[in-house]
């Protein structure tokens, strides 16, 4: 007999589907998807939980993930099908879509906060989210030491972190809405598969 | 705020940021999906990662010093609506106009710190040293202490690649051209890119528009602000020249 733990409380649901969010908003670049990806997960994920399914809590995450990775192939599926046919519009480009994450509000609080930064602080920012590059690699391209580039690195995005969270109530971008319809899931555990 | 050594340790990977380019390895991508979705400040990171990319090249105010972008957009523009009808032949000596997109205002940044130890044994000092003449735009001085620094045995990659720096902001193009050619033929180093686009500024202003333009379309496949200003002024020098 499998073990059954518990159905997650109403934060850990609200945490999940942040993240799934963020997940189908990476590969899909549609809210609106992203918000059916989030739904149809959570319901699949307390369907499997109560049929103890997850065998250790602790991996939790990558058991949500791989249910949120099959819905959103599932998604990708589909929107090839509907692009084939000729009835889906040219998704938006990748900044503009993933931009729908952040608030205005969100985006103007960090656009002025990154104009009072140093030029060497936005130039460790720009090497970090334009190229890519790692906190050492960032050091090697500017010459500097990397425990000053970490430094500075950490302290302008303390910085920012904190400007962007001005007037939330947390950290991460949850809409009022998702917390009943992620507990509404719980309640119609059968909707899925 | 980080709460977990695994926040720690995807902050040093550079994750989040390699996360926002689809850069992570599938491998890379699991483990940090799974991990942020129980993880309320990694979902934080990567929110505030999608933020700043809206916003950092839309910030163009720099204290004391004109914006690296402002100056590329000001150049292109002023290419695109003055110079579109110059017709040019390759065979043709430098023109005025090549040369002039060849100009680079903002020295290449350097954010180290100027000196450091002892500066009369230490390569590393030596670097320090002459870098802190590069910071105070000394870039005449800056030359000759970053020979000394390379023959002391400091790391080639950054000395040469601002050593090539100093020979470009001294109005030195031909020295430029060589010394970033120098940084290229050292491989895969960070300073790879960034010296495909200087020496293609350093070509345009010897007039040698076919050869920049080859450097700016290496550059240009560089993301960021950078790769971003290679294909600009790849776009208004072919335009130039044609």
């Amino acid at each position: 007999m499998p073990e059954i733990f518990p159905d997650p409380t109403p934060a850990e649901l609200s945490r999940l589907r942040s993240g799934i969010r963020i997940m189908a908003m990476h590969d899909l670049r549609d809210s609106d998807l992203a918000e059916e990806v989030a739904q149809e997960s959570l319901a699949r994920l307390v369907q499997a939980l109560r049929q103890g399914r997850l065998q250790n809590p602790a991996h939790l995450g990558a058991f949500t993930r791989a249910i949120a990775r099959h819905v959103i192939v599932d998604m990708l599926r589909a929107r090839q099908r509907l692009a084939a046919a000729g009835t889906t519009a040219e998704p938006a480009s990748d900044e503009d879509s993933l931009g729908a994450m952040v608030s205005a509000e969100q985006a103007g609080r960090v656009h002025a906060a990154l104009e009072q930064l140093s030029a060497g602080d936005r130039q460790i920012l720009r090497l970090s989210f334009f190229e890519g590059l790692t906190p050492q690699q960032v050091a090697e391209r500017v010459g500097a030491p990397s425990a000053r580039v970490r430094k500075r690195k950490e302290r302008a995005l303390e910085r920012l972190r904190k400007v962007y969270l001005e007037g939330a109530g947390h950290g991460t971008a949850v809409r009022p809405t998702q917390l009943p319809e992620a507990q509404a899931a719980i309640a119609r555990p059968g909707m899925s598969e | 705020m980080r709460q977990t050594i695994a926040c720690d340790d995807f902050a040093e990977g550079a994750f989040v940021e390699r996360y926002l380019l689809k850069r992570l390895s599938p491998a890379e991508q699991e483990a940090f999906e799974g991990h942020f979705l129980t993880c309320e400040s990694c979902q934080q990171a990567v929110e505030l990662g999608i933020a700043i990319r809206g916003a950092l090249p839309k910030v163009t105010a720099l204290p004391a010093r004109r914006s690296w972008v402002a100056l590329a957009g000001g150049l292109g523009l002023a290419a695109a609506a003055g110079l579109a009808a110059v017709l040019l032949l390759p065979s043709q000596r430098p023109s005025a106009e090549l040369t002039r997109l060849g100009a680079v205002v903002q020295a290449p940044l350097y954010l180290g710190i100027p000196v450091r130890a002892d500066p009369a044994t230490s390569a590393d000092s030596l670097f320090g040293a002459a870098m802190a003449l590069y910071a105070a735009e000394r870039y005449s001085e800056a030359a000759p202490a970053l020979r000394a620094a390379l023959r002391a045995g400091v790391d080639s990659a950054p000395a040469e690649f601002f050593l090539a720096a100093s020979a470009l902001m001294s109005r030195q193009a031909e020295d430029a051209a060589t010394g970033f050619a120098r940084v290229i033929a050292l491989g895969d180093t960070p300073y790879r890119s960034e010296a495909y686009f200087y020496r293609g500024k350093a070509l345009l202003r010897l007039g040698r528009a076919a050869e920049a333009l080859a450097d700016l379309r290496s550059a240009a496949a560089l993301e960021g602000v950078i790769g971003g200003q290679a294909r600009a002024l790849a776009d208004t020098v072919q335009r130039v020249a044609r």
